[in-house]
């Protein structure tokens, strides 16, 4: 009875309910409609949610390229000193974007569709940046093994050709 | 903001400088040793409350010694040199009073109980001939035309007495024939007469006697005029009592002591020595010869070295039984002092020539014997190429259980205590053996006495000591004219069936060669000669196959010559150069030795030749350690490229010094490379003067002269450079290599002090930082580190990372001093040696002082600290295991239970 | 090539470094003998006329016959030393002798250039020469084609030594007081001014912090 009415309304009250109807039924609350939910999903069901889909996944392959500035933001903030921090910050730049790619396929299992292949390469591409700025601020750090000095340990003794030996004259 | 950098430079600079020794570990890991030197003069007190002995010695120390013991109780030390040879010491009831000095005659009293100084005078006497003290007065004896003249001075207050009053002097013969003993004068005449005369009184008769003799010695300390007067080794004694000359024979070569007892009787002591090992005494009469049997004794000890015993003095006194009984200090040809007991027995013994040391050389000990049994078992081939290693299956199997059961063995004797030898068959003392981290070595030493010990470094006792006697002198060192023995470590301890072996050179009418087997002192081999005069020896760089390091020997006639002779090499050596310098006359020669593996048909060839100038003068060689490493092949600058050093393992330091009109002296730093005989680089000192020492390590070098004309200690810091670029080729040839000089740093430092020896330290494999050690006159034992005498350190903006900023003056912060309060006076050298241990460094410095003590420039890095508690570290991880073990099985009941819900 | 203006750059700069002392007996000329067969004896190579006075290093060239050049061409075939003599004569008289040394296929390889170099003490007389070739090759020792040994003499004199540089150092200690005075009366800006980098980032962060804290209770 209440079901048929509450079909061709969006909510309705129905102050006509008799006191033995309350007692036995299962009253809703005012102004609550089981069906407000539901209302308009399911009509536009299909179309919704393959867009929504494309939506959020463009999101996450877009994720890493706007992590961009925020990094350049956190980089120019680190300094580069070698401490704690900065040390700490520059493993996190450098360690998030590889784990990112290392787990690529994972990401982008449940994605499908026609531009799962550009958001990947978009993903991948974003990654890569991230990458390379985090290899350039180790760079600007210092940390990369690209000077003559850091391959300084590594440099053997040469040989001796001759050997030589003496002092002063013994008398 | 640019001062506020240098600042915090500054103090992280001191803070890796400061090296301060915690209250508790003063000792712990150091030792050290006070001797006094050889004894001259000596007196022992009569006053048997204080019980004491005053020594007045060559070193020029005056010290009182504990009878009982022979501790030094107190020490002075007078200026070095003639100006503070002590000539006389006269002990009074509360001063002991000591003349020395050879023109300015300088009259001290010291307070016998703590030896401060009381008073002092001095006098010019150019001409002195005797001194002595009679009634409180000092008597200067000298002789001028034809007569003896005496000078006598109030004691204490240096007030010149009577007038000098003079003898007629037409029998003294000259101070070599003359000798002087209790204010008596005694000569040897031409004419074989025996001439003595009282100084004492102006107006004397002259006593005479006819009798011909070689040499007049005074009897030291002798209370009556007494002489002992050799002709042809035939030893009289001739002493004067009541103005009569009363001559005694001697029976033996022996020391004669004359001790006066209850005024009118007179006890001779005499002394001897007839083997290395025993003393003999002998008491006597002296008028009677009536021999006193409580006086006459025979000590043997294996332990004793002793040649020509000599007492210096005696006391005796008559004990409750009516016997005599005396204390004799008596002092050796080697220089070690004891103190007799008759009757009774040596009651201590110092070894003073260990004040004379003039090479040392630190040596590993053999590994034990588990440890030996293990090497075999898992045989190294590469350094245990000595015993065969079967490689059968069956025998490895019975060798381990052997070498298990051996362990098994040791474990059971150690828990029940059985002592029981572990390395019986080395016949070493059990606990001479290699430790885990190469700390415990032994120190040989080899003094100028002609004794050579060994000593062991942890806690400085003498192991063993060997006495050269009859084998030959020591080489001379013409440069400051003191002896000099080339020692060789000819074999290390890690070959396992060959013992370790070093070589003395010793000179004589044939070249000898003395073979010590350094963990015991015993000579195996002994003696060996060789036909020829050796003027430099070289060790090879290969082993020969008996494990022995060859020395090439130079003859006169600069012919080389291999030795040990015809043993052949284990592989051929690289080609060889050796270089002469002549001290006097600045000769520098090179050759070029081929030596064939078989040790056989060594040629040489004179290759390169330099000749200083006269009257330049070669005064110091500085050649690096031949143990050293470098590890570390350039310095990196702060934008971050390399600064390549400068390593040339032939590159020695030449030091020269010549007399110069207008500077007064010329100090001449040469850097030769001793393979080309190419003069790499010369600097000239100004003005510069003695003292001057040499450091040269790695690529670097320090040089400390007297600057005359600022009138300071300058330390001149060399360091050298190959560039920015490397040189690709991965041998280094010092002949027909390359051409480009290297580049020299330099700078210069003052030193707030003086400097008596200087250092660096050497590690291992040369990755810890480089310290020098600096010993000052006033005592200190200085660690400077490198990186303060860098001739790089900016004065501007820094050029690289973590350097200091210039400052001209040498800090000399008292954390550094590694004696902390143990003052070392008269440095002679300091000895530094790698450890297992990278971090740590072996120090021995000698004089008149022994110091031991281990330094680790860059902190012990590889070993934990002494403080580290493993007790807590054991709890900690005892803990958390457990805990881990119980959350895991509470975890997991827990996940049962929430299964179940 | 390259080395060789390199030394000469060096030896060049070196005797520009003329010590004040001057010897009146200076050097007037230098005699060279070289030793072509091994333990044979030396024989003369040249003599080479030294004026120290012009300050100048001298070249000089001298031509040796084909014997000896075949001589040569063995003594660096057999890879052995090539020696040489050198005696200095001074304008009194008076000779000192040096010998000197290097690889025989040296001499050969470097096409007899040879550059000699003559090491004076601090009163200008000579204790040491060496010798030194313009190449280090060892190997080309068969296409010499030149049978004129061309010797380059240099004259090194020593260095002087450093001294403390107390000057320096209390002119810098002046000017750092001198900056430290001015330094107090400008450093006087506010905290907010002289950290506001490291307050600046802390307060972003806190911002950050609080924007995405009630997010995260939900």
């Amino acid at each position: 009875m209440t079901t048929v009415k509450s079909k061709t309304f969006k909510w309705s009250l129905d102050f006509t309910r008799n006191k033995h109807e309350k007692s036995t039924d299962n009253v809703s609350p005012p102004g609550y409609s089981q069906l407000a939910g539901q209302n308009g999903t399911e009509l536009t069901r299909d179309s919704e949610s393959s867009r929504l889909i494309i939506k959020k996944s463009w999101d996450l392959a877009l994720g890493p390229l706007k992590q961009v500035p925020m990094n350049l933001f956190i980089m120019y903030m680190a300094g580069n000193s070698i401490s704690i921090f900065p040390i700490m910050m520059v493993g996190m730049l450098i360690v998030r974007p590889v784990k990112a790619l290392f787990t690529l396929q994972t990401t982008f299992k449940t994605i499908e569709g026609t531009q799962a292949w550009g958001q990947k390469f978009i993903f991948f591409i974003g990654n890569c940046v991230n990458i390379v700025l985090a290899l350039y601020k180790c760079q600007s750090m210092g940390l990369l093994p690209t000077h003559a000095s850091d391959w300084l340990a590594f440099i053997n003794q040469p040989t001796r050709m001759e050997y030589s030996g003496g002092g002063f004259v013994l008398s | 903001m640019v001062s506020k950098l240098i600042y915090a430079a500054l103090l992280s600079s001191f803070l890796f400088t400061v090296n301060g020794l915690y209250e508790d570990q003063a000792g712990k890991f150091d030792w050290k040793q006070d001797y006094v030197g050889e004894v001259k003069f000596s007196s022992i007190d009569v006053d048997v409350t204080t019980k004491r002995l005053y020594v007045a010695t060559e070193k020029n120390v005056v010290a009182s010694l504990a009878i009982d013991t022979g501790d030094i109780i107190w020490r002075q030390i007078l200026e070095k040199g003639p100006e503070g040879s002590v000539e006389l010491i006269h002990p009074t009831k509360s001063k002991i009073i000591t003349v020395s000095g050879v023109d300015v005659i300088k009259v001290r009293g010291w307070d016998v109980k703590d030896g401060y100084l009381h008073f002092e005078w001095s006098t010019e006497s150019s001409y002195a001939l005797y001194l002595f003290v009679f009634n409180g007065l000092l008597h200067n004896v000298y002789y001028s035309n034809n007569l003896i003249a005496v000078d006598t001075y109030h004691l204490e207050t240096g007030v010149k007495g009577k007038a000098t009053y003079t003898f007629p002097a037409h029998w003294f013969s000259g101070s070599d024939r003359c000798a002087l003993s209790s204010g008596s004068l005694a000569c040897l005449d031409v004419d074989g007469k025996l001439n003595i005369g009282s100084l004492i009184k102006s107006n004397t008769d002259r006593l005479g006697l006819d009798m011909i003799g070689d040499k007049i010695e005074a009897i030291p300390g002798s209370p009556i005029p007494a002489f002992i007067v050799t002709n042809k080794n035939v030893e009289k004694l001739v002493y004067v009592k009541e103005n009569k000359i009363l001559v005694r024979s001697s029976t033996s070569r022996s020391s004669s002591f004359i001790y006066t007892y209850m005024a009118d009787r007179q006890y001779l002591l005499q002394i001897s020595s007839p083997m290395q090992d025993t003393i003999v005494t002998e008491g006597s009469i002296l008028e009677d010869s009536t021999v006193i049997e409580s006086l006459s004794s025979k000590e043997s000890k294996s332990s004793l070295k002793i040649s020509n015993p000599r007492i210096s003095s005696a006391f005796c006194g008559r004990s409750k039984a009516n016997t005599v009984n005396c204390v004799a200090l008596v002092s050796t040809q080697d220089q070690s002092l004891m103190l007799l007991k008759m009757p009774g027995s040596i009651k201590w013994h110092r070894e003073e020539s260990l004040t004379n040391i003039i090479n040392v050389e630190f040596v590993d000990l053999p590994v034990s014997d588990i440890e030996a049994a293990i090497e075999k078992e898992f045989g190294n081939k590469e350094s245990f190429l000595d015993h065969s290693v079967s490689t059968g299956a069956f025998s490895m199997f019975v060798r381990r259980l052997f070498s298990q059961l051996q362990q098994l063995r040791t474990l059971f004797a150690t828990v029940l205590g059985i002592i029981e030898s572990p390395s019986e068959t080395t016949g070493t003392k059990s606990n001479l053996v290699r430790d885990q981290f190469g700390l415990h070595k032994i120190i040989v030493t080899v003094t100028s006495a002609g004794k050579i010990f060994g000593i062991d470094n942890l806690n400085g006792e003498i192991l063993w000591s060997v006495l050269l006697c009859g084998v030959g002198t020591f080489y001379e060192n013409r440069v400051n004219g003191l002896p000099s023995a080339p020692m060789h470590l000819q074999r290390n301890s890690k070959h396992l069936s060959y013992s370790p072996m070093c070589t003395l050179l010793l000179k004589s009418e044939k070249i000898q060669f003395v073979y010590i087997y350094p963990i015991n002192g015993e000579s195996k081999n002994g003696v060996t000669q060789v036909p020829y005069r050796v003027v430099q020896a070289v060790p090879l760089p290969v082993l020969n196959i008996e494990m022995v390091r060859s020395l090439i020997l130079f003859d006169s006639s600069n012919s080389p010559h291999l030795y040990p002779a015809d043993t052949p090499l284990s592989s051929k050596p690289p080609p060889l150069y050796i270089y002469i310098a002549n001290p006097t006359n600045g000769l520098l020669q090179g050759f070029t030795v081929n030596v064939p593996i078989s040790g056989k048909e060594l040629s040489a060839k004179e290759v390169w030749k330099t000749q200083f100038n006269k009257p330049t003068q070669i005064i110091a060689i500085g050649s690096r350690d031949a143990m050293e490493h470098v590890h570390s092949q350039g310095r990196v600058l702060s934008d971050r490229s390399v600064l390549y050093k400068y390593i040339n393992p032939n590159m020695v330091a030449i030091l020269t010094l010549a007399p110069d009109t207008t500077h007064k002296s010329v100090l001449t730093l040469h850097l030769l490379d001793a393979v080309s005989g190419i003069i790499i680089y010369s600097v000239v000192h100004k003005r510069a003067s003695h003292p001057i020492h040499l450091v040269h390590s790695e690529n670097w070098l320090l040089c400390s002269y007297y600057n005359d004309k600022t009138r300071r200690t300058e330390i001149a810091s060399y360091e050298l450079y190959d560039g920015n670029q490397l040189s690709n080729s991965s041998d280094f040839s010092s002949v027909g290599g390359s051409l480009i000089p290297p580049i020299v740093e330099k700078q210069a430092y003052i030193l707030p002090g003086f400097l008596q020896a200087m250092k660096p330290t050497i590690t291992e494999k040369g990755i810890t930082s480089k310290h020098i050690l600096m010993a000052t006159t006033t005592g200190h034992l200085l660690e400077v580190p490198w990186a303060f005498l860098d001739p790089r350190r900016p004065l501007g903006e820094p050029k690289e990372e973590g350097a200091i900023p210039y400052i001209p003056e040498l800090p000399m912060p008292s954390e550094s001093m590694i004696n902390y309060n143990k003052s070392l006076m008269r440095v002679d050298g300091i000895y530094t040696t790698p450890s297992s241990l990278e971090s740590t460094c072996l120090v021995f410095v000698y004089g008149l002082d022994l110091f031991y003590t281990r330094v680790a420039p860059s902190k012990t890095f590889d070993v934990l600290k002494e403080d580290f508690d493993y007790l807590v570290i054991i709890i900690v991880t005892h803990i958390l295991l457990i805990s881990a073990y119980v959350t895991k099985n509470l975890a997991s009941q827990k996940a049962l239970k929430q299964a179940w819900k | 090539m390259m080395h060789y203006k390199l030394i000469f750059l060096f030896c060049s700069v070196l005797s520009g470094i003329y010590c004040s002392d001057t010897s009146y007996d200076s050097i007037s000329d230098v005699y060279l003998e070289h030793e072509l067969i091994p333990n044979a004896g030396f024989t003369k190579r040249s003599s080479i006329l030294v004026n120290l006075e012009s300050r100048n290093d001298v070249v000089s060239t001298t031509t040796i016959n084909d014997s000896d050049i075949q001589l040569l061409k063995q003594l660096a075939s057999k890879n052995e030393l090539y020696r040489l003599k050198v005696t200095v004569r001074t304008l009194s008289g008076k000779e000192t002798r040096f010998l000197t040394f290097t690889r025989a296929c040296l001499i050969v390889g470097s096409k007899l250039n040879d550059i000699l170099t003559l090491h004076l003490d601090h009163l200008d007389s000579p204790f040491a020469v060496n010798l030194a070739t313009t190449s280090n090759n060892c190997n080309s020792f068969n296409e010499l084609d030149t049978s004129n040994f061309t010797t380059t003499v240099f004259f090194r004199r020593p260095e002087s030594s450093p001294v403390p540089d107390t000057a320096t150092y209390i002119q810098k200690m002046e000017r750092e007081r001198d900056a430290r005075e001015k330094g107090k009366s400008s450093n006087n800006k506010s905290m907010l001014g002289k950290y506001w980098m490291y307050i600046l980032p802390l307060v972003i962060f806190m911002m950050i912090a609080g924007a995405s804290n009630p997010e995260a209770r939900q």
